[in-house]
């Protein structure tokens, strides 16, 4: 079979081309990069750090590598890009250089500030090449916590000051009364 | 009725019964009013859970206290100074010690009103979560020994300064020096420095003890340390006092 | 002791034979201020039932003087003696026996005056009851009735007041300084009134210091002259108000037809007018005087000091120090 296909100039130039191809996508990416989210159940006002690890794995230094976070909502039927500045996470970092082998960790913090379904990715940008990094998009769950309770706090918010002003109102008339 | 009952009756009647009071009385309510609305309209507010909302309430109300009593304090015997009371106090039975202890009897008086008043503003933001009636304990304790505490230093500088304006001045530095610490950013406060300063003043002393109780849920022993320095504080001052007494400025 | 109780204090007569006890007694008080002398060895007595008439111009220590009887500020030497014991063994039981309406009192306006007067009882350990209230303000000519706040009256009315407050306790000994400052004549005339009453009703020792000479003159028996902190002169009013002649300028029916040769010891004519007459009192107290002349027949229908008397005292001790 191999002498079959090494008679056929063709084949052989197409094994060849598929060889390189290969090759080459593997040379293009020497950059890993893995998105991992922290452990436990995730709620409303927590501050998790996810945490980003950028490998060089090739055989030359890179250099002046941008790294950026994207947050996406999951909600069935709602999916919609999140605006990291209301989740006040860091955005987007710079690695000015990374030697083969190198490794680059780094945490990336947020607030979640609303409940539901999201999936965040880490992309790593290298500007000698034309495809950016990604990382697998890393799903999580962010739960609804018990909050406060607006029908007891209006009440009191509203009530309090009227019964204090009721109440002095009448200490000031019992006084005047009680002297005539 | 001893002398010094009757005096620190006065004083209350006139604390309850003067529009100072009553205006100050509405004010404290009407800020705790207003940041309860705000926890639950506001954003950022309302994402903290119950813990840290009654920890930020407590916050208010140790501030509110720290600020009646430099003004009641203040105005213990410069006021009466300045109002030409005070000489006539001196003619009555009363000794000055006592005299300086109605007055600090009143101020522990405004501070009970206050932290009455706040009740049902730390039963509504927390009620529903951890650590409620801990935290009404422990904001009781810590706020009594900060009252007796500030309300000493206020009357000690009182006593011996010539107007109610000096007297107030004075008093409104030294609340800012023990108050500075709070407005340190919490990196500032991890130095060694700053931990050093957070455990020795008395104001920084009782908002940690209530972050340990209420967010952190840590238990009374926790707290001996800290309120330890707040008693020895409360102690030394009441000493300095006493001294003081003996020395008021006609 | 025997008082008529019309007419100014000078009138006071005792009993010959009555001891005079003292109930205050000074003795060399010194008190400095920032090392300033304010009083320097000041030595005074004052007897039970006096009315004492403490002068001086201002600032000559009379505050001080008081404020250390009372037992308000500490003396930097001296003895002092209250009611026959030494004032540093007092301790707060002074309080019960002795008040004192000092020169600037406030009050607490927002209490009316029965409150004020049941509150200042209270300190001293006395419930008064309404009635109490009622006839204690009554006494000082203030109306019982009245429910308004202290803040609405006026400064008469704060000072009786003041007088009020400070027969809370039934003292033995009321110290006042400047009690008719800022006063109306008639409510200067008023508390004039008010004290002698207090005086010879209740047997209450009265010290008044004061730099106003009529309300001296009016009210004290006997009186010392405080100036740059030493006493000048102490001793009964009679006494300063004889020690030099006085003049007195007399309007008469008639001047012509009184006889100048009357035979009243100490009071010579010196001029004599149609309806006039000018006399030198020499020895006698005016009061003394003027009765022995309306005893004699003389129609005097209005008498006048020309010259002498305790305003010529006053200057004379407190000339400044170049004098001295």
């Amino acid at each position: 079979m191999i002498k079959g296909i090494l008679s056929n100039p063709i084949l052989v130039m197409t094994v060849i081309l598929f060889s390189s191809c290969t090759v080459f996508a593997k040379g293009t990416s020497p950059i890993q990069v893995i998105l991992q989210r922290p452990v436990g159940t995730l709620r409303m006002g927590d501050t998790p750090k996810f945490t980003g690890i950028v490998t060089n794995s090739g055989q030359h230094t890179k250099e002046r590598l941008i790294v950026y976070l994207s947050l996406v909502s999951l909600e069935p039927g709602n999916e919609h890009p999140v605006d990291l500045e209301d989740w006040s996470a860091q955005k987007a970092l710079r690695i000015d250089s990374l030697l083969p082998g190198q490794v680059n960790t780094h945490d990336w913090g947020m607030r979640l500030i609303q409940s539901g379904k999201y999936g965040v990715a880490l992309t790593v940008v290298n500007p000698r090449e034309k495809k950016p990094v990604v990382s697998d998009l890393v799903p999580f769950d962010v739960q609804r916590k018990p909050m406060l309770s607006v029908s007891r706090i209006f009440p009191v918010a509203l009530g309090e000051p009227v019964a204090l002003l009721m109440l002095f109102g009448l200490i000031l008339v019992a006084q005047r009364k009680g002297k005539l | 009725m001893s002398s010094l009952s009757v005096l620190i009756k006065k004083e209350c009647a006139e604390d309850i019964l003067s529009s100072r009071s009553i205006y100050f009385f509405l004010f404290a309510s009407g800020l705790m009013s207003i940041f309860a609305v705000l926890l639950i309209t506001n954003r950022e507010l309302s994402l903290l859970d119950n813990a840290q909302a009654v920890y930020k309430m407590t916050t208010i109300v140790l501030a509110l206290a720290s600020l009646v009593t430099i003004l009641q304090g203040s105005d213990g015997f410069a006021g009466e100074r300045d109002r030409e009371t005070l000489e006539i106090l001196f003619l009555s039975p009363l000794s000055r010690k006592g005299l300086a202890f109605a007055k600090l009897g009143r101020i522990l008086f405004s501070w009970l009103v206050l932290f009455a008043l706040s009740i049902p503003y730390l039963w509504a933001v927390g009620s529903t979560g951890q650590n409620l009636w801990p935290s009404i304990y422990i904001l009781f304790i810590t706020g009594t020994l900060l009252v007796l505490a500030l309300g000493g230093i206020a009357l000690i500088v009182s006593a011996r300064t010539a107007t109610l304006k000096s007297a107030l001045f004075i008093s409104v530095i030294v609340f800012l020096i023990l108050g500075s610490p709070a407005v340190l950013g919490a990196s500032l406060r991890q130095t060694g420095i700053g931990k050093m300063i957070d455990l020795v003043d008395p104001f920084m002393d009782a908002l940690n003890t209530i972050d340990s109780v209420v967010i952190d849920s840590q238990g009374f022993d926790f707290q001996v340390l800290r309120l330890g320095i707040m008693a020895l504080y409360a102690l030394i001052v009441l000493w300095f006092l006493n001294v003081a007494s003996r020395r008021i400025r006609l | 002791m025997k008082v008529l109780t019309t007419g100014p204090r000078c009138f006071s007569q005792r009993d010959i034979g009555e001891i005079e006890m003292k109930v205050i007694e000074i003795d060399g008080l010194k008190k400095s201020f920032d090392g300033k002398i304010a009083l320097d060895g000041v030595s005074m007595t004052v007897n039970q039932g006096d009315i004492y008439g403490f002068l001086g111009p201002n600032g000559s220590g009379k505050t001080t003087t008081l404020r250390i009887v009372l037992g308000i500020l500490p003396a930097d030497e001296g003895k002092i003696s209250v009611l026959g014991k030494d004032l540093s063994s007092w301790g707060n039981e002074l309080g019960y026996k002795v008040n004192a309406l000092p020169e600037s009192h406030g009050f607490y306006g927002w209490m009316d005056a029965a409150d004020y007067l049941r509150f200042f009882g209270k300190l001293y350990g006395i419930q008064l009851t309404v009635g109490d209230c009622r006839s204690r303000l009554s006494q000082v000519g203030l109306d019982p009735k009245n429910l308004l706040p202290i803040s609405t009256f006026s400064r008469g009315m704060k000072q009786r007041l003041g007088i009020a407050r400070s027969m809370i306790n039934a003292p033995e000994i009321l110290l006042l300084d400047e009690p008719t400052n800022g006063l109306d004549p008639r409510g200067r005339r008023n508390i004039h009134d008010l004290l002698l009453h207090l005086n010879t009703e209740n047997g209450i020792t009265m010290i008044i210091s004061t730099h106003i000479l009529d309300d001296v003159e009016r009210l004290c028996n006997r009186i010392a002259i405080l100036n740059r902190g030493k006493i000048r002169y102490e001793g009964a009013l009679a006494d300063s108000s004889s020690r030099d002649c006085i003049r007195y300028h007399f309007r008469v029916e008639d001047a012509q037809s009184i006889s100048s040769d009357w035979n009243i010891p100490g009071i010579s004519v010196v001029e004599s007018r149609e309806d006039r007459l000018v006399c030198q009192i020499d020895g006698l107290s005016p009061a003394h005087a003027i009765k022995s002349l309306i005893e004699a027949g003389m129609p005097i229908a209005e008498a006048e000091q020309i010259t002498g008397g305790l305003e010529e005292i006053y200057f004379a001790y407190t000339r400044g120090a170049t004098d001295e």
